[in-house]
This record gives C-alpha cells, sequence and structure tokens, in this order.
C-alpha cells in the first residue's frame, strides 16, 4: 500500500469510528426534535408568525452582527469601536479579534463588551466571510427569504435553522446580554414557539410563492448519513483492494 | 492546577478557574508589569498575548489558557525579536510619559507588528485605537511603531 492510500485509509478509519460518536453525543445532550410541516398548513399563520420573528431578528442584539460589513454595536446600531473587521472565520483580524475583548461571559458592569464560552474559549463571533448572513435593509418577504434560502442562510434546512435558533449559545445570548442593553421584544420561550408555527405552516414568506413541504433533515441525521457512508467504505474493503493495483514506488536510485 | 507556558516556562497554579489571568500574573505570580487599568476589556492597560494573539487578561479566566503560551510584558523585548524592536523604538521616541498604559500599548504594538509587518497609518491607528492613553501620547505611540516597523523590516 502507499504511504498516500494508507494515510487515506487511515483517515476515513477514524472519521467512521468519530462520526458515530459526535451523532450518539447529541442524540443523548440535544432533546431536539424539529418540527414537521403540517399536512394542512395555514399560510397567514405563519406569515403572522414570521411578521414576529422579525421583530427579533431586526433587533440590535441579532443585526449588530448580522451585516454585510463589519459589526455594529449597542442598542443603536452604531459602528463598533474599536474598529474592528469581521474577518475570514468572522472572528476578526489579528491584532483586534473579537477574543481580544469579548472573553467567556458578560461583565457586571455596564458598557463592557460582552462575553461568551465556547468550549471553556472566548466564543464570540459574527458570521464568516463567505455566508455575511446580512439581514440590514431587508424586511419583510426579503428577510425571510434570506433567512429561509440554504444559499444565504448558512446551508441550513428548515430543520437545522430552528435547531440553531432553538439551541445555539449566542442566539441565547441575546436574551442574557448583560446590564445595559435592551432585550429582544419577546421573551426566548415565544421567540421559539413562533418559529415553530413558521415552520409547521410551510414557511411563507409572500401571499403567493408555493409552501414549503418538508423540514429537510437535521445536522444529526446528515452526520448520521455521512457516517454510515464512511462505514459502507471501510467495510467495503475497496481502499484495500485499489491498492493492488497501484504501482510499487520505486527505489530510489 | 491549571497549567501553562508563561514566558516560555513551565508554569502551574492553584487558583480558582475563574480568576482572570491578570489576578494570577499580578497577585498569585507577583509579576506585576501587566496593570490593571479599566478591568472590563476596554482600555489595554492589561494586554498579554495568548498564543500570539493580543488578549485583555483582566476579563479572561485562567481556566481558558490551560495549555496555551502566554507571553507578558516582562518577557516581550527578551525573547521576542519584534518586541525587542518595539521597546528600543519607544526607547527612541521616549514615547512613555506617566507610562500606565505602556506595558498594554507595546503588547499591542508587538501584536500588531506581527500580523502586519509594513502598517500603514491607518493601520496603526486602527490597531492601537483599542489601547487608550490618558496622557494622550498617542503621536509619539504611532511614530515609535512606525519606526520599529521599519527597523525590523
Amino acid at each position: 500500500m502507499t504511504q498516500k492510500m494508507s494515510s487515506l485509509c487511515l483517515h476515513v478509519a477514524i472519521c467512521a469510528a468519530w462520526l458515530p460518536l459526535s451523532v450518539t453525543a447529541a442524540g443523548n445532550t440535544g432533546a431536539f426534535q424539529p418540527t414537521q410541516v403540517s399536512p394542512t398548513p395555514s399560510r397567514n399563520a405563519g406569515l403572522s408568525a414570521f411578521a414576529q420573528m422579525e421583530r427579533v431578528l431586526l433587533h440590535p442584539r441579532c443585526v449588530n452582527c448580522h451585516v454585510p460589513g463589519s459589526p455594529l454595536q449597542g442598542d443603536f446600531k452604531r459602528l463598533h469601536y474599536p474598529p474592528v473587521q469581521r474577518g475570514v472565520d468572522g472572528r476578526g483580524v489579528a491584532p483586534l479579534q473579537c477574543a481580544t475583548c469579548h472573553s467567556t461571559k458578560n461583565s457586571p458592569l455596564a458598557n463592557a463588551p460582552p462575553g461568551l464560552e465556547a468550549d471553556g474559549k472566548p466564543g464570540w463571533h459574527m458570521p464568516p466571510a463567505h455566508m455575511k448572513m446580512s439581514w440590514i435593509g431587508l424586511s419583510g418577504p426579503s428577510l425571510c427569504k434570506v433567512f429561509r434560502d440554504p444559499k444565504t442562510n448558512g446551508k441550513r434546512s428548515l430543520a437545522m435553522l430552528e435547531e440553531h435558533m432553538a439551541t445555539d449559545h449566542l442566539v441565547f445570548w441575546a436574551w442574557e446580554p448583560g446590564p445595559g442593553r435592551q432585550l429582544p421584544p419577546m421573551d426566548k420561550p415565544t421567540f421559539d414557539e413562533q418559529i415553530r408555527i413558521w415552520i409547521r405552516n410551510g414557511a411563507p414568506c409572500d401571499s403567493h410563492e408555493p409552501l414549503v413541504k418538508s423540514a429537510g433533515r437535521t445536522r444529526a441525521e446528515i452526520n448520521a448519513d455521512a457516517a454510515k457512508g464512511l462505514r459502507a467504505v471501510v467495510d467495503s474493503g475497496i481502499l484495500m483492494n485499489n491498492t493492488s493495483n497501484t504501482t510499487p514506488a520505486r527505489s530510489l536510485p | 492546577m491549571i497549567s501553562f507556558q508563561l514566558n516560555g516556562q513551565p508554569q502551574s497554579v492553584d487558583v480558582p478557574d475563574d480568576m482572570p489571568v491578570l489576578w494570577v500574573l499580578r497577585d498569585t505570580l507577583g509579576m506585576t508589569g501587566t496593570k490593571f487599568g479599566c478591568g472590563i476589556a476596554v482600555c489595554g492597560a492589561c494586554t498579554v498575548h495568548v498564543d500570539g494573539q493580543q488578549r485583555r487578561s483582566c476579563v479572561l479566566p485562567v481556566s481558558s489558557i490551560a495549555g496555551q503560551s502566554i507571553s507578558t510584558i516582562e518577557a516581550i523585548g527578551e525573547q521576542d525579536a519584534v518586541g525587542r524592536a518595539v521597546q528600543e523604538a519607544w526607547v527612541r521616541h521616549d514615547v512613555v510619559q506617566c507610562g500606565y498604559c505602556q506595558s498594554g500599548q507595546i503588547m499591542a504594538a508587538v501584536a500588531l507588528l506581527k500580523a502586519n509587518k509594513r502598517p500603514s497609518d491607518a493601520d496603526i491607528d486602527q490597531a492601537m485605537s483599542a489601547n487608550l492613553c490618558r496622557c494622550g501620547t498617542y503621536a509619539r505611540i504611532h511614530a515609535a511603531v512606525l519606526d520599529a516597523a521599519k527597523s525590523i523590516a
């Protein structure tokens, strides 16, 4: 077996071994069950729910980072000070990264940079450069379609959108922003319920387009499928068999 | 017990997980070069480097730096060529007035020059704007950063 093929086999085997673990962990810890689209959806109920969601999505707690360029800050959507940049991964550009000032938790004092923990490290960030998810200047149907379309929402199905809104720690932060910051215009359980109503009723964005028929797959389901595919590749032995046709490496002169 | 590298040496401290790194440096380890300014990550006086990136140590829990490499003002001029160039430029330009913010200013300048060896005036203004100086030494800081950049070019 060539060194390259050996490395590939090892990599696939490691992935196949790791993925089911991650799926199991997600299944054990997260009881998230996606909302299914109703067989008898109500467009009006869905549109009303999105109108409520929009009040949250365009609130400074959300939209300050859902911008086309550098982040905003505060309750009045002012330019962020100091003048930081998004960066490729949405975590800033050295020497001024989000984690330079945003640590692992909110300060008890007003006017301090808020904080957020991710795996024990500072976790503050905005959407990455390749998927800015900008909502500035949008409203109603235009906001709804950008929010719903996987091409502009981070490649999320409706099920993944719901999971993101229901469980993501940065979304949760909007309702625990620390002292001196306005809260979104409804509480978190009410917001979550509006998302469920919107999806249950076909996730409508306007009065005429066809309603969505399925909420799509969750992240856990996609991971499970990927693990199954990798296991099938490893179990088939195709990687091992292919190596029999490879030309042995020549010895060096 | 929380372990990390401090200025190139292994270091372990037996402190609460949520103790800010600044407290660990100053009170536990007696390294008082890094300063307490605002205490809310706004002024930059407490700036240290964590794995080469600048961080405000006054709000950074020590548990979050476990296993990482921390650099402070005590060693940045001895162990680091960019740090040495910045400190020499600081002396040439007589930057310091009261001096309280200057540990953080120097750590920020080093972080800038490591990320951008030839910063423009705008780059310097942007990067250094996150460090406040109540004496108003900004013009001299700016000149010293430019000078340090030339010396490492």
